[in-house]
């Protein structure tokens, strides 16, 4: 319904995940929260429109999307949080720590220092460093050699995709096989990215210049909030079990649905039995399979 | 403006106060008044009116609110008063601070959780209240009836932007009914000081009444007249009603609310006021109030007493004498009266006039026509209209066991109150004990008065209920078939009577006149006869076209 439900290959997995055919998603009908964030689960930039329903990530946000007035919100958990349940995690040897640096999106330009940031990195981080840049940040030369100087991997995951163009279903397994690779995912600022990295297996660490956004203007709060709301996953080095129980809670990987039951909230069709339903465990089996 | 202290878990863009999110703050002259229990180092949580803070003392005060805009707004109205202290953030947080010597949560207990937090049942939030109250430190709790008169006879509230996960009757850790709640703080180690029952809203009461006199059967007319006071239950659209609507607050209620204010919007499924009339002569017209207010006072922990708290429990037991919470809290037209225990038995109001025993003139009036006893009805008419409270709706007069008659609102014009006897006798399914369509007639002439015009007669059910618009309907069905019977039978009786006025006009007009002029009239009207029969044969012999 909306193109935002394609982003990161999230409809894709969710296909995948009912059993139905992942290269060709059926339209999802709702707004599907594509990102982590502090207000009502939806871009404050996307239109809105009445009636239609929220499939939200977390309890919280339902929560808080009801208190701003949004009806039919219903908590589905993070499309990563699907992933993970079909995606096993292998044996294999886990090394660094993977940075992700405040991106802004399409049409937004961070302000901040890239040097000073390499430099809190090197302080802090012992192991071999993979930089992840959005892909604006990556394809500009100047942004990228800040990182390439100073010894660390620059990679980047691929492009979110567009208005139902240039979609990349492949987006969240590349990001799923980098965080796999390291110990630690690290960033300037609490995102999506860094509760990925956590439900993956990863140690998390948020800390260094959070960088601003030209003409930032801070929604339900912004970074002051979210430091103080989410204050025990700052810091160099943060406790690991408390910081997966916020992971757990916040991309909802303890209210997944049966395929069933999404692709009835969805309104999706019944698989015809080409595509076969995937093998699926629960959160705490995950954890249980991390090789640290 | 002064600092608010953050405990986390702030809700940002959030009022409770400005009523745009649910029904607005607790609030009321009354509750203001109930709120002289409180001493020492206070606690409020929830959100609450400010005026009711302004009733509290301020020397150490803390304030807790769970939304940004609402704390900010309290800590600039009290940013001169160093002792006021407000905090933001889920109730959660207070737990382990240092204990209170009152707690105030007039609001109840479901508007403390913020979206960001712990959502806390009604008995995780109730002990961790308790747990920060010191012992001989009084506890204030506001709890709502959901089957009380408010929600009974409407139609289920719209959800407010506040109830995200609000559990209502449904959290089974909440105690139902006024005998569990007490139950309730008794097991948790609270003396009850006080079980008031709440009338018309939870949120803005202008009646406060302690369950002991709500159930004492000699109060029966008073509490119906307390009860069925415009600014309590009473509905305007009953003609000649007694007063100006007011919330308890002195502001209009919201009508989209029926939480908030006694005329909803919405129709109700029947006269609240009929219905806790009822329920007063009944006895459990504290079983139906919309909400309660409960005084706790925790008792000392005998294993921990130490001089230091005999000692803080008898400074605090010291100033409790002049702090006895009155039994009843009244707005009587747009002013407070409180009622207190006599100790010489019976209730008193505060300026020292006894409380009337007794039933209401209404009442009386009922029983008399139930039973058919004409002249006792008369007697109550005639002594009613030809007294002083002639002007006195009959529902809010008391007549004493010891005959004296006590009116308990304002005078209006006599023609407005024997109207509004008429409609409260057809809301009640009384009419058919009366004449058909003109019981206001017959009760003002019963009443020894002459009747005004016969449109002003005219009565029928005002109190706007589905229960009483139906009683109404099957009323006007019944007299519209009889009146419609009635004339048919005049249309026949009148058809008849013409005819034969007819035939009588034909035999006067031949007999009248001379001998000569009767011949000739026969004579004419014997041709025209024969004229019209041979015209008519011809009609029939003739071909058709």
């Amino acid at each position: 319904m909306h193109h935002a439900n394609h982003y990161y290959g999230h409809s894709h997995v969710l296909a995948r995940y009912c059993g139905l055919d992942d290269r060709n998603p059926p339209r999802i009908h709702g707004y599907l929260q594509h990102g982590w964030n502090i207000g009502d689960g939806m871009a404050y930039d996307h239109e809105f429109v009445p009636g239609v329903p929220l499939f939200l990530w977390s309890e919280r946000t339902r929560r808080r999307a009801w208190s701003l007035g949004r009806r039919q919100t219903y908590v589905v958990g993070a499309p990563w949080a699907y992933l993970l349940a079909m995606e096993p995690d292998g044996p294999q040897r886990r090394e660094g720590t993977i940075w992700y640096p405040f991106h802004g999106w399409e049409g937004q330009r961070v302000v901040g220092d890239h040097d000073r940031l390499v430099d809190e990195i090197r302080a802090v981080e012992p192991g071999p460093v993979t930089v992840c840049l959005y892909w604006q940040e990556y394809r500009s030369t100047r942004v990228r050699q800040h990182y390439e100087r100073a010894g660390f991997r620059v990679i980047c995951h691929g492009y979110r995709g567009g208005r139902w163009r240039d979609l990349d279903p492949d987006f969240p397994h590349r990001q799923l096989a980098e965080l796999r690779r390291h110990r630690r995912v690290a960033s300037n600022r609490l995102c999506s990215a860094v509760f990925y990295g956590i439900l993956a297996g990863c140690a998390p660490a948020v800390y260094g210049d959070p960088m601003q956004l030209a003409g930032e203007a801070p929604i339900w709060g912004g970074q002051p909030r979210i430091r103080r709301q989410w204050a025990s996953l700052h810091g160099p080095q943060v406790d690991p079990d408390g910081a997966r129980a916020l992971a757990v809670a916040e991309l909802g990987a303890d209210r997944l649905l049966p395929p069933a039951e999404l692709r009835r909230l969805f309104r999706w069709p019944e698989p015809t039995g080409r595509h076969q339903a995937p093998t699926v465990r629960s959160a705490d089996e995950q954890h249980g399979t991390e090789v640290g | 403006m002064s600092e608010v202290h953050l405990l986390g878990g702030e809700m940002l863009g959030w009022s409770d106060l400005d009523g745009a999110h649910g029904p607005g703050p607790v609030r009321g002259p009354g509750l203001a008044a109930l709120l002289s229990v409180a001493s020492g180092r206070t606690l409020v949580v929830g959100p609450h009116d400010p005026q009711l803070l302004d009733a509290l003392p301020s020397a150490d005060l803390t304030v807790l609110v769970r939304g940004l805009p609402d704390a900010e707004s309290l800590a600039d109205r009290y940013a001169d008063r160093s002792g006021v202290r407000v905090c933001c953030g889920g109730p959660e947080k207070l737990a382990g601070t240092a204990p209170y010597d009152t707690v105030v949560a007039l609001d109840g207990l479901e508007r403390l959780d913020s979206v960001e937090g712990t959502q806390l049942t009604w008995g995780e939030a109730f002990d961790l209240l308790v747990s920060v109250l010191r012992p001989g430190g009084r506890l204030l709790l506001g709890a709502e009836n959901p089957l009380g008169l408010h929600r009974l006879l409407a139609a289920p509230p719209p959800s407010t932007d506040s109830d995200w996960a609000a559990l209502g009757e449904y959290d089974d850790t909440r105690p139902a009914g006024p005998a569990r709640l007490r139950a309730r703080l008794t097991a948790s180690g609270l003396r009850i000081g006080g079980v008031w029952a709440v009338f018309p809203s939870p949120i803005a009461p202008a009646a406060l009444l302690d369950t002991e006199l709500l159930a004492d059967p000699d109060l029966t007319g008073f509490l119906q007249a307390v009860l069925g006071d415009p600014a309590v239950l009473g509905n305007q659209a009953v003609p000649g009603d007694r007063a100006v609507h007011g919330d308890g607050g002195g502001r209009t209620g919201d009508p989209g609310t029926g939480r908030d204010g006694p005329v909803p919007a919405a129709p109700l499924l029947a006269d609240p006021a009929r219905l806790a009339g009822s329920a007063v002569r009944n006895g459990i017209a504290g079983e139906l109030a919309p909400a309660w207010v409960l005084l706790g006072e925790r008792l000392p922990d005998p294993l921990t007493l130490t001089d230091q708290t005999v000692a803080a429990r008898a400074h605090l037991a010291d100033d409790r004498t002049k702090t006895v919470p009155p039994a009843a809290l009244l707005m009587r037209e747009g002013r407070l009266r409180e009622v207190r225990r006599d100790p010489a038995g019976g209730w008193r109001f505060a300026d020292g006039e006894a409380v009337p025993s007794g039933r209401t003139v209404e009442d009386l009036v009922v029983a008399a026509t139930l039973r058919r006893d004409l002249p006792a009805v008369r007697a109550l008419l005639t002594t009613w209209q030809s007294g002083a409270m002639a002007g006195t709706p009959a529902d809010a007069v008391v007549v004493t066991p010891a005959g004296t008659w006590h009116g308990l609102s304002g005078a209006t014009e006599p023609m407005f109150v024997l109207r509004r006897l008429a409609s409260r006798l057809i809301d009640a399914g009384l009419a058919d004990l009366w004449p058909a369509g003109e019981l206001a007639a017959m009760l003002t002439t019963t009443a020894g008065r002459k009747p005004g015009s016969s449109v002003d007669d005219v009565s029928g059910a005002a109190a706007g209920g589905w229960r009483e618009l139906l009683v109404d309907r099957d009323r006007l069905t019944r007299e519209l078939s009889e009146a419609r019977a009635l004339q048919d039978w005049y249309e026949r009786t009148l058809t008849e009577r013409d005819d034969e006025m007819k035939r009588l006009r034909r035999i006067v007009a031949l007999l009248h006149g001379t001998p000569t002029a009767r011949a000739g009239r026969l004579l004419l009207a014997g041709a025209r006869t024969a004229r019209r029969t041979a015209r008519s044969a011809v009609r029939r012999l003739r071909p058709t076209d």
